[in-house]
């Protein structure tokens, strides 16, 4: 008697194993999509004619520890048929040799990576994301020419106990039509190559290691060359060369939406001023900031100048941090956002005189702040007390339930490492109608070195900022 | 309220908006417009599965419909095999059944039943060997010794080191 699972027709069957695949797809045979093709001839038959199945590859450590990598990966690449590949690479040739520093150990497992790269070229013009961790030497190999199909591309770079003391580039030959998302940290890039790009409308710069990126002047370049951008995150790594402004008229970026922007350099002083000071973006939405350990007092001004010059901006989420004194530079900036749903500050003072100010009191008129905001995020602020935070949140809940006048309701507050708070008051303010409440002014975290970290750094990176 | 005859000749007065669960008979239900009398039949199924069926589109009437061309929710529905637990429950049938609602779901085009059915099936099979999914399916092991060979040496291949 036949068996019931095979009164299906073929394609349910085909639906059935597409959610059989693992969350992180292996090359292991205990795991679909190899799992299926040794049940029956049905089974495979079904699974082999699936390109689906075999259409994302998971290139790491563990399918290296494979018997037989090369096989294995031509089968994948044969059975996709002409399927889009999804490649994730995460490879760090140091796994195991940095302890021994085996310079031989590091070429062999250089080599082994380059071989696996070579068997997925001749493929490429079917790639349609490619992601991870890869070392640099490697990342250099990829040639991105022919990639016609590429939308992804979303890159780390791993320094290499052998990296040259030039830095190695990835070089973009030729416009990728398809490619709207770029996104890279610790490698370099060439230059002109990326304003081929012009499609693109999502770009991360993290880290980059060009020798003159990323400063201002060279951010502002990426703005002007690539006009389809809406979400930007620019890590400014580089000293600027000139002295501000960049340019005696702003930049208009049109369709700018969101926007991320980090200094976080210890080893040098940088300055944000140049960029805030040399463009406009009138569509914006999103704007984050987050300074290094210099950050200078001048780029509160800077900032609000490039709110005022961007016109009535639709500014509802903006973020801080380390960002060193916020009152009265932040005031400023909130009053020019009245459309702000999300305010997050985290590591930079928020003080007393800033909570009273957010305090909203009918009483005041129109010299009211914020009175849409919904989320209120501080974290590492050291400077207030219940008695300065209370009030705030008190005064945008409703008590009865009822819609407040004038002002939205508070939906979301996250106070974490933020001293002041005494346990008496985090109960009050749980008992307050916000729909989400986190309170974790006693956070700890075990250190990897044993026992407890009793500080934790508190940040809002970009793809959550994005993303929220 | 519409009726809707099943292949055994069963019929069954079922609310419009429940009804509309199903594409094909939402589809079916536009063409005959408002005339309550005539009858839909579903050729494909019988009245003990639609009866099932019927179970499921009355709990799921008011969810939101997903688009047909959604890749993004398509994508997303993927990626998870989490089954809410009131579908868990409904879905806990002996596997004549169970394929019986997932061919029911394919035929009267209702997404989120056809979902349903699948990742349980797929849960099924998830972390068992070939012999541990022959046997629970009742499957016979028809491979050839060449066919048997290759499959040794893609297990061979896939072998820790």
């Amino acid at each position: 008697m036949q068996p019931v699972i095979n009164t299906l027709p073929d394609e349910l069957l085909r639906e059935i194993f597409k959610y059989c695949l693992p969350e992180h797809p292996n090359f292991r045979s205990e795991f679909a999509p190899l799992l299926l093709t040794h049940v029956c001839r049905r089974w495979t038959a079904v699974a082999s004619d699936n390109p689906e199945l075999w259409s994302t590859l998971h290139l790491n450590n563990p399918a290296l520890r494979r018997k037989s990598i090369l096989p294995l990966l031509d089968l994948w690449l044969q059975r996709s048929g002409s399927w889009p590949l999804d490649i994730d690479v995460d490879i760090s040739i140091l796994d195991g040799v940095v302890r021994n520093l085996n310079l031989e150990e590091y070429r062999r497992k250089q080599n082994v990576y380059r071989t696996l790269m070579a068997v997925i070229f001749p493929h490429k013009r079917r790639i349609h994301s490619l992601q991870g961790t890869l070392p640099m030497s490697i990342a250099t190999d990829l040639g991105f020419d022919e990639m016609m199909s590429l939308e992804v591309l979303d890159l780390v770079g791993i320094s290499e106990m052998t990296a040259s003391s030039q830095p190695l580039a990835l070089d973009l030959p030729e416009q990728l039509p398809k490619l709207t998302v770029l996104s890279l940290e610790n490698v370099g890039l060439i230059q002109q190559s990326l304003y081929r790009q012009h499609q693109l409308s999502q770009l991360e710069l993290s880290e980059m290691r060009n020798p003159f990126w990323m400063n201002c002047s060279t951010a502002v370049e990426i703005l002007r060359q690539l006009p389809n951008l809406h979400t930007a995150y620019i890590g400014l790594n580089r000293p600027n060369d000139f002295m501000l402004p960049l340019m005696t008229t702003r930049l208009e970026v049109p369709k700018l939406r969101f926007l991320y922007v980090s200094w976080d350099g210890w080893d040098t002083e940088l300055d944000a001023r140049p960029f805030f000071d040399s463009i406009r973006a009138p569509k914006l939405e999103r704007l984050a900031v987050r300074g290094g350990a210099e950050t200078q007092t001048g780029i509160w001004d800077a900032l609000l100048r490039f709110i005022e010059a961007s016109g009535h901006l639709p500014l509802t989420h903006l973020a801080i941090g380390d960002m060193g004194a916020t009152d009265p530079c932040l005031l400023e900036v909130l009053r020019a956002t009245p459309t702000l749903t999300h305010l997050t500050v985290n590591h930079a003072l928020v003080t007393p005189p800033l909570l009273r100010a957010l305090v909203w009191d009918p009483q005041r008129g129109d010299s009211q702040l914020v009175p849409r905001l919904k989320s209120i995020r501080f974290g590492g602020c050291e400077d207030f007390e219940d008695a300065d935070i209370v009030p705030v949140l008190e005064s945008r809940v409703s008590r009865s339930g009822r819609p407040l006048e004038g002002v939205s309701q508070l939906e979301e507050v996250v106070l974490r490492q933020c001293a002041g708070l005494r346990p008496e008051n985090e109960k009050y303010i749980r008992r307050l109608r916000i729909s989400k409440v986190i309170l974790d002014s006693n956070e700890t975290l075990v250190s990897p070195f044993g026992g407890l970290l009793d500080f934790i750094r508190v940040v809002e990176g970009h793809r959550d900022f994005f993303a929220k | 309220m519409v009726i809707i005859r099943t292949a055994d000749k069963e019929k069954f007065t079922v609310d419009r908006d429940v009804a509309e669960c199903s594409v094909l008979l939402k589809n079916l239900l536009e063409d005959v417009g408002e005339n309550e009398e005539e009858e839909i039949p579903v050729q494909n199924i019988n009245s003990s599965v639609f009866r099932k069926v019927l179970e499921w589109c009355e709990h799921h009437k008011n969810d939101p419909r997903p688009a047909s061309d959604d890749s993004a929710a398509e994508e997303s529905r993927r990626r998870t095999t989490d089954i809410s637990e009131w579908d868990q429950k409904f879905i806990a049938v002996d596997q004549e059944m169970l394929f019986e609602i997932i061919l029911a779901a394919n035929y009267l085009d209702i997404k989120p039943l056809l979902d349903v059915g699948c990742k349980t099936v797929a849960n099924m099979i998830k972390g068992k060997t070939p012999e541990e999914i022959r046997k629970l399916f009742n499957i016979t092991n028809d491979f050839t010794p060449e066919e048997e060979a290759q499959i040794r040496r893609e297990n061979e291949w896939a072998e820790d080191r």
